[in-house]
């Protein structure tokens, strides 16, 4: 930003500038130097991100080779054909089902675990050290964790289950209840980040404000309905997106859970690209899956700024 | 409209350092009471423990009648307004003006009404529909007054509202709360660190020095009786001239100036003491030779305001003011005679900072009644 000014000066004033041009043009230098420091980003998003995606589309045209080669072009077959896979069709149900659970679900946990450690309580700090522990572990790791809880014989759950007189569920063998479980492990993963932010956002609002509205004889849950809820909105709103964006993309979980089973129950979208990519060696129509599935994320998050942030406070 | 006692009040965060100890005072109904005193000296905190917001360690709080100390803050009946204004950011002014009636289900029309009315009041109408930060600072400090007063609480709180604002709104404001506060019979207290707004608009001020009371009185009892050389440098701009001195053979002794002579009678106990003198004390003499009690002086500095001119000199070790009605033709490095009539000295004892005896009072205005001025 002070480059602009700097440049100028040293252009008009100092004359350290040789070519007459420049000085006629200082805007030119200011760009080519924007370029070198976008650069960077620019070739990794290039490498990691465009060419990926365009490669993606490309290859939804085509069916390829084991090599990932596209060998025949058919144009839109691809996507005719996988609009008309029971397979396909079931794992998109599946992954609505899985972004309407964990989404409202994960949010409001972690809204409502924000609420009560932002009080002002000794020791507070330790349970906002907790909430927030599990942001610290991988997607394997978490997952792990809950196959042995869930294990029908060993898995705590069951046995507490039995300790209570309850009758044991199945919980990854139950078609059912399989996308429930993976559901709460996902949730479970997620609380921790959701809960960092919401609770930074509670953190940003002027304590002034509650002060006042206490004096007024504003109660708890009045205040937390006109000041802390509108007030926390762009944060809501900033949760809500990346949690729904998280959610379409689910991976991790599923394969070392279920591997999308049982009965495909479980087989979200990203898992069935991966298994029609790379165990089906299917790149044409896995290509299409995953054009499919930007499709989808893209309209959600359009429709989430266009509806959503309008209830939305910025200062 | 109603009185607020406080009863030896003490307050400590740490639970060992007091940031306020037995502060005594009683707030009448309908007054204007200002809480004065450096940054840090506890003003807020103790405003704060009026409204309920900090809880209080030692003494009472009394409001109207009730002993007030362990109510929650909104069974005190009061209002405040505070120095940022925390106004809604999301609401817009009228829902901001009318916040505390929506929470006691104060009836539409009503809520209607009486926010109207107040707005008008502040010359907010024209501006109901925006949000806070679509409005200047002046107008927000509007809101935040408008706010507090529309609840109609009895007593009101406010917390510096007005260091945010330019000098020059500030003064208007001064004003304005002043009648307001007079129309409505508010009884205020008020904070601020500023010693103009406190001598401009409280009945009463309480002058606050690291958690310690220093003096209760009316403005002009602050000035020209001040209790101790705290209460005499806050007040007053520029402020009170302060040095030490001694007294021998029946005279004031300060470094750096002539003898002040003692008249006949006004013999001292004490020999060392501070000695007191405001700006406009400090008189030029034409006749250095035949006046007691002169000296010369060389001047540092001079701000020519006018109406008014203000020298500063060193006496005792220490930057004296001098101030003088009219333009004055005086220049930095001048030598000038100066007298200080020993009647316009305050005394105050060297151990205890207690007031021994005080200056007269400056200004003529002071001397003349209020019967004379109104014929
Ligand atoms: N919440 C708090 N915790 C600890 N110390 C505080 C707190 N609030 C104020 N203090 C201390 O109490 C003293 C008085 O503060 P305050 O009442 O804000 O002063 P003022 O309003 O007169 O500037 C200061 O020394 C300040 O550091
Ligand atoms: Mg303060």
């Amino acid at each position: 930003m002070n480059s602009a000014p700097l440049t100028k000066e040293s252009g008009y004033e100092v004359g350290d500038l040789p070519e007459h041009s420049e000085k006629a043009f200082p805007l030119r230098k200011d760009f080519w130097q924007a370029m070198l420091y976008l650069l960077p980003s620019f070739v990794l998003f290039s490498v990691f991100v465009f060419y990926p995606m365009f490669r993606t589309i490309y290859l939804s045209f085509f069916l390829t080779d084991y090599d990932g080669m596209p060998s025949v072009f058919v144009g839109l077959e691809n996507y005719a054909y996988i609009f008309t896979s029971d397979e396909f069709l079931k794992s998109l149900r599946a992954t609505i089902l899985f972004v309407l659970i964990t989404v409202p679900a994960g949010v409001i946990l972690a809204l409502f675990l924000a609420l009560i450690a932002n009080e002002k309580l000794k020791g507070i700090g330790f349970f906002r050290t907790i909430f927030s522990s599990n942001m610290g572990m991988s997607v394997a790791a978490s997952s792990v964790i809950w196959l042995f809880l869930f294990h029908p014989s060993l898995g705590a759950l069951n046995q507490m289950l039995s300790t209570l007189g309850l009758s044991q569920v199945e919980w990854l063998l139950d078609p059912t209840w399989a996308i429930i479980s993976v559901s709460v492990t996902t949730i479970w993963m997620n609380t921790g980040f959701a809960f960092l932010i919401i609770l930074g956002g509670l953190q940003n609002i002027d304590e002034h404000l509650y002060e006042n509205a206490g004096i007024q004889g504003a109660g708890y849950w009045y205040q937390l309905r006109r000041i802390t809820l509108p007030m926390l909105s762009p944060t809501m709103f900033f949760i809500v997106t990346v949690s729904l964006i998280n959610a379409f993309q689910t991976f991790g979980q599923v394969d070392i859970l279920t591997q999308g089973g049982p009965a495909e129950s479980t087989n979200l979208i990203v898992y069935s690209i991966y298994r029609e990519a790379f165990v089906n060696y299917q790149f044409g129509t896995a290509s299409a899956q995953a054009v499919i599935l930007f499709g989808c994320i893209l309209i959600v998050t359009i429709l989430q700024f266009k509806f959503g942030e309008k209830k939305v406070h910025y200062q | 409209m109603k009185q607020v006692k406080l009863d030896g009040l003490y307050k400590t965060y740490d639970g060992t350092t007091p940031v306020l100890s037995n502060v005594n005072a009683t707030i009448e109904a309908g007054e204007f009471f200002v809480l004065v005193g450096p940054s840090g000296c506890g003003k807020s905190t103790l405003l704060r423990m009026i409204a309920g917001l900090e809880e209080t360690n030692g003494g009472a709080i009394t409001i109207g009648n009730k002993r007030a100390d362990q109510l929650m803050p909104s069974e005190r009946d009061l209002s405040m307004v505070f120095q940022n204004y925390a106004l809604y950011p999301h609401l817009t002014v009228f829902d901001n003006i009318v916040f505390g009636l929506h929470v006691k289900k104060v009836p539409k029309e009503e809520r209607k009404r009486r926010g109207r009315e107040t707005a008008e009041m502040l010359g907010l109408t024209d501006y109901l529909k925006r949000k806070p930060r679509q409005l200047s600072g002046g107008q927000r400090q509007r809101v935040a007054l408008a706010r507090a007063i529309v609840d109609e609480s009895p007593v009101c709180l406010m917390d510096e509202p007005l260091s945010n604002l330019d000098a020059k709104l500030r003064a208007h404001m001064r004003a304005e709360i002043k009648q307001i506060q007079r129309r409505l019979g508010l009884t205020i207290i008020y904070v601020t660190h500023d010693q103009v707004e406190a001598m401009t608009m409280g009945d009463r001020i309480m002058v606050l020095n690291k958690g310690v009371t220093q003096q209760i009185g009316t403005p002009l009892e602050i000035y020209n009786q001040p209790a101790n050389p705290f209460v005499a440098t806050f007040i007053g701009s520029p402020p009170m001239n302060i040095a030490e001195g001694e007294i021998k053979d029946h005279k004031l002794f300060i470094e750096g100036l002539g003898p002040i002579p003692l008249p006949n009678g006004g013999a001292i106990d004490q020999t060392h003491v501070y000695a007191g003198i405001r700006p406009e004390a400090v008189r030029f003499v034409h006749d250095p030779v035949r006046e007691k009690g002169s000296g010369l002086i060389e001047v540092k500095n001079v701000e020519v305001l006018g109406n008014e001119t203000v020298l500063m000199f060193t006496a005792a070790g220490r930057d004296w003011y001098a101030r003088w009605s009219g333009q004055w033709p005086v220049k930095p490095g001048d030598r000038i005679p100066v007298m200080i009539d020993y009647a316009d000295v305050a005394l105050f004892d060297k151990a205890s900072e207690k007031s021994i005896k005080h200056g007269q009072s400056p200004d003529v205005a002071a001397e003349i009644s209020r019967e004379e001025v109104l014929l």
